[in-house]
């Protein structure tokens, strides 16, 4: 019974980020599409998600059409689209926080 | 597996709609069934089809137009949405007494009872926000 969420605003808006935060639990898994890939070059975000007993992912096409690739920090995985549709069948539900 | 997508986002201001597109073609590749879209808020103005974007841009309601016709995909426009932002089909044009329409199929006007439907019927459903 995990839950896949996906996250779409950059940090900056922080009482998204912390709603969402709130809501993960072990085993969950979180998806920064949109400008949330931005959260993956931000290293205090990224250490306090490290907190968490989740997976980390981004889309690839997010990372690339930001420059953001070779500014990441590691504990993200980067996806493609086809593994985002695996991703939201592994989990038993999908939330969009937004 | 069956999904349904759910979006909010504007067509023109956010992304929302051209992730969601890209979602749509990728589970479709993959196999799965996708029941229903449904365009809520913002994102109504994708099933304009006067919009005429620059050339280097993608035309997202030609985008999902394809992708419908292609799979036959039910695409649901929250009327309530829709009709307040002058998204307007041809019944609605003429019980509205408007001079002029601007979606057809396969973009349909309707009700949040489909949007229920779907998520009953579906086993995920996806939504993608403003």
């Amino acid at each position: 019974m995990s839950t896949l969420h996906t996250i779409n605003k950059s940090p900056s808006d922080n009482t998204l980020w912390q709603s969402c935060l709130a809501a993960l639990l072990p085993g969950d898994a979180l998806l920064m599409i949109e400008n949330a890939a931005y959260a993956a070059a931000q290293p205090s975000v990224m250490t306090q998600l490290q907190e968490y007993d989740i997976d980390i992912y981004l889309l690839s096409a997010d990372v690339d059409a930001r420059g953001l690739s070779g500014k990441l920090y590691t504990n993200a995985n980067i996806i493609d689209d086809q593994q985002f549709v695996t991703l939201a069948c592994q989990h038993t539900k999908v939330v969009s926080w937004f | 597996m069956i999904f349904s997508i759910l979006i909010y986002g504007s067509a023109h201001n956010s992304q929302s709609v051209h992730t969601a597109y890209r979602f749509a073609k990728s589970l479709l590749a993959a196999g799965h069934t996708l029941h229903r879209v449904f365009f809520y808020g913002e994102s109504v103005y994708t099933a304009s089809a006067l919009c005429a974007p620059p050339r280097d841009e993608q035309d997202i309601h030609q985008l999902w137009k394809s992708l419908a016709e292609t799979h036959q995909l039910d695409l649901v426009v929250c009327i309530a949405a829709a009709l307040k932002r002058g998204v307007i089909d041809q019944a609605e044009a003429q019980r509205h007494e408007k001079p002029a329409f601007n979606t057809h199929a396969p973009y349909e006007l309707s009700g949040l009872g489909q949007l229920s439907e779907a998520a009953i019927i579906s086993d995920r459903l996806v939504t993608f926000g403003a």
